[in-house]
């Protein structure tokens, strides 16, 4: 129940990156829509905390913070039909087939899936820098919102990196608002959805540009790192930086 | 067909191979990562956060004290320096400033630095010793 509540509350940060990415970029046909989607993911949770950052800034505990999200949601979503941006017979189920590279992908898919579980499972706070920094921060945030700033107190020992920022501290201490509770679940979805974002970004990018079997190929080499299991686990911020600049670079490709 | 393609073949499937090795290796350290069934942030913070329900205030700035405060002590530094980044996480979002400069000190001292801190300070400081060498100290004014 509670994985399932802890992956629901990053939903509407992940529509809004899709919605607004979607309305930007003009391009409907399936595999576009798939990198939008993967992109979407990074995206929504950089607006998201963005969001969140802002609301702590004007009015701290004043507003339910899901409230300014279903309303920015509804935003996005009036200008994609404003916009018309929704039409029907442009989207196609994709076709799935069973093909070499589709098995191989699929076979390294579930190991670094169950790499991600078993690693959370036996240290479901995270690694080191997960509690010096990021959900150290998130704590100062959730616990005491009126006094926020607390959390960039030049007080604070250097190793704590008061001066990081926020992106991940804001989308933790947001969902656990919405939450009510400090879910331990909640930072590690939001590093699984980093991870399966990267691991997208970088298929569906190059399947687009590069056709499938080097797409298949980027992607095992890409899961095959440790460093992708450790820190997307491990909630630190390295897989969220690996995104952001693979987002840049793929956009290239 | 032309050994270009052949070479491309084999390159591919020896990446392959050691991607697959990786990934498995990858997982069977996952292994080692810790026990399911044993947390040893929330068992540090199961002895620290007791202090945030003795203290008068809900925010503010605490003083740090721990074994590598104290002259002649025999400790490890790497172990001092998870303890100290430890005892904040479990206490955010006071901000704990090692020293001694503060009106409530928590303290993560062994019994033997305990007693040494104490005694050059007898009657300086109340103190309240939680389970597992957690002390919170109140300067007497």
């Amino acid at each position: 129940m509670n994985f399932l509540l802890s992956t629901l509350v990053y939903i509407p940060a992940i529509l809004i990156g899709f919605l607004l990415i979607h309305l930007i970029w003009r391009d409907d046909d399936l595999s576009s829509i798939f990198i939008k989607f993967f992109t979407g993911i990074g995206a929504g949770l950089g607006i998201s905390s963005f969001l969140y950052f802002a609301t702590l800034l004007i009015a701290p505990s004043k507003i339910p913070f899901i409230v300014i999200q279903l309303i920015f949601l509804f935003i996005v979503l009036t200008l994609n039909v404003f916009y018309k941006r929704f039409p029907a017979n442009k989207f196609r189920l994709p076709k799935i087939q069973l093909s070499f590279s589709t098995v191989l992908l699929s076979f390294f898919l579930i190991i670094t899936l169950a790499s991600f579980i078993n690693h959370s499972m036996r240290r479901d706070q995270g690694a080191f820098d997960a509690w010096m920094i990021y959900n150290r921060a998130a704590r100062f945030i959730y616990r005491d919102t009126t006094n926020w700033q607390a959390t960039l107190s030049p007080e604070l020992y250097w190793g704590f990196h008061a001066d990081y920022p926020l992106l991940l501290s804001l989308n933790v201490a947001s969902a656990w608002e919405l939450l009510r509770n400090e879910n331990l679940r909640a930072p590690l979805i939001q590093g699984g959805l980093f991870l399966i974002a990267s691991l997208g970004l970088t298929y569906t990018t190059l399947a687009k540009a590069k056709g499938k079997i080097l797409a298949t190929l980027a992607t095992i080499i890409l899961m095959a790192n440790s460093g992708l299991i450790y820190s997307s686990a491990g909630q630190t911020a390295d897989v969220h930086s690996l995104f952001l600049c693979w987002q840049v670079l793929l956009c290239f490709a | 067909m032309p050994i270009r393609y052949r070479l491309k073949q084999f390159f591919t499937a020896l990446i392959v191979l050691l991607c697959a090795y990786a990934s498995i290796n990858n997982f069977i350290g996952t292994f080692e990562s810790g026990e399911v069934d044993f947390d040893h942030v929330a068992n540090w913070e199961n002895r620290f956060t007791p202090i945030k329900d003795l203290l008068p205030i809900q925010r503010g700035t605490l003083g740090y004290i721990a074994d590598w405060d104290i002259p002649g002590a025999d400790f490890d530094p790497s172990d001092q320096d998870a303890e100290y980044i430890l005892t904040q996480y479990a206490l955010s979002p006071f901000v704990l400033v090692r020293g001694e400069n503060h009106e409530w000190i928590v303290g993560s001292l062994t019994p033997n630095t305990y007693k040494q801190w104490v005694e050059i300070r007898t009657g300086q400081y109340e103190d309240v010793k939680l389970k597992g060498n957690a002390y919170l100290f109140h300067r007497i004014k």
